[in-house]
């Protein structure tokens, strides 16, 4: 069977669609182009800062970003880099990222935990006894709002895929966190608030096994590696479940996302303004008195206070 | 059909005796389609895609990045 497009030989099969290596370049771009035009992400003469890890799904966002961008003249772009200080790991896909920026003629400006909090994750993560992921994406996020306020980006564009999705909300379904499925979405949030810079997911309808297609054709795949804290965690037990009812059951993704979307309003017209508070502490928004960044960083002041 | 299959993640090449096609390669392996993509030289090739005797393939797992 050959391309639907053209006579040539298939790379990938798309929800029943086989494409060759041109026609799939082009159906994966016009994709994250029709995401970003049916749910409004990005507009005219924003400053968008891409959040990026240095991995397939975030080199395949600052690419196709610059090429709609067309050098800015549509948005502009930054990439943004944050170094948890993950041994091994975020070295390497921070070097491949500054070379591809070098590359793709974008800004980048990196981050660090050592810099903004003093430790970095594997220390915090030694002191606090807390999980990696949970430490990692509470003080990423946190970074990324506020460095992202002070370069006056509109908003912040992250690269999670269809799977990274649908495992966020099994997650969520499974810990009967529903106020948190509320917040998911191409365009998650809840609460408005001038403190908070609006996220925005242009890569929300492609699947990961799509997404690492095309680094792969693109050659950005060469030499990326996974974050060792992945191994054993929720997320992954979840994505090998997904993936393996999906190969038995074609279509299960599509259909999670689809009914995710349908519920989607109803969730967010029912939590709208819920919870909606300041931290006591930093000032910054949270859905608590006290937001999770300053509960984590007590607890390590506390630790290394009474350490001393 | 003798078909060299370098698998990326371990960094170490199979020899694996198959006729048919790359789907069944995967479920002779007991690979998850989904959570690989298969190189034949500079492209990829699809499950439905016929085997070649003699032929090198490259099974890439997908990793979880963002």
């Amino acid at each position: 069977m050959a391309c639907k497009e053209c006579l040539k030989n298939p790379v990938i099969m798309v929800s029943g669609n086989r494409f060759c290596k041109r026609h799939f370049i082009h159906y994966f771009e016009r994709r994250v182009l029709k995401t970003i035009r049916d749910h409004k992400l990005i507009r005219k003469g924003e400053k968008i800062g891409v959040a990026c890890s240095g991995g397939k799904d975030s080199l395949n966002l600052l690419h196709i970003l610059n090429k709609i961008s067309r050098g800015g003249r549509f948005f502009s772009i930054v990439a943004i880099g944050v170094d948890e200080g993950i041994r091994g790991y975020r070295s390497r896909t921070l070097k491949n990222l500054e070379g591809f920026c070098r590359k793709e003629k974008t800004p980048l400006k990196i981050y660090s935990f050592k810099k903004e909090f003093g430790l970095t994750l594997e220390q915090m993560v030694k002191k606090t006894g807390e999980k990696p992921c949970s430490v990692c994406g509470v003080l990423r996020r946190r970074i990324l709002n506020q460095k992202a306020r002070k370069l006056g980006l509109d908003r912040i564009a992250v690269a999670h895929n269809m799977d990274d999705e649908i495992q966020s909300i099994l997650m969520n379904q499974f810990r009967r966190n529903i106020r948190a499925l509320a917040r998911l979405g191409p365009a998650p949030g809840i609460i408005r608030s001038g403190k908070l810079v609006k996220r925005v997911k242009p890569l929300y309808f492609v699947r990961e096994k799509e997404s690492a297609s095309y680094a792969f054709l693109r050659g950005f795949l060469d030499g990326y590696s996974e974050c060792p804290n992945a191994r054993g965690s929720f997320r992954i037990s979840l994505r090998n479940f997904i993936n393996n009812v999906e190969a038995r059951h074609p279509g299960i993704k599509n259909n999670i996302i689809n009914s995710f979307l349908e519920m989607l309003p109803i969730l967010r017209q029912a939590y709208k303004g819920k919870g909606a508070s300041i931290c006591k502490r930093c000032g910054e928004v949270s859905s608590q008195k006290e937001c999770r960044a300053c509960k984590i960083l007590e607890k390590i002041n506390l630790r290394q206070r009474g350490n001393r | 059909m003798k078909i060299r299959v370098f698998m990326e993640r371990e960094n170490k090449e199979r020899i694996v005796k198959i006729n048919g096609k790359v789907g069944d390669l995967l479920q002779k392996m007991g690979i998850n389609p989904e959570s690989v993509i298969i190189a034949r030289g500079k492209n990829l090739v699809t499950e439905g895609s016929a085997l070649k005797n003699g032929e090198k393939l490259r099974i890439i797992h997908i990793k979880a990045s963002d």
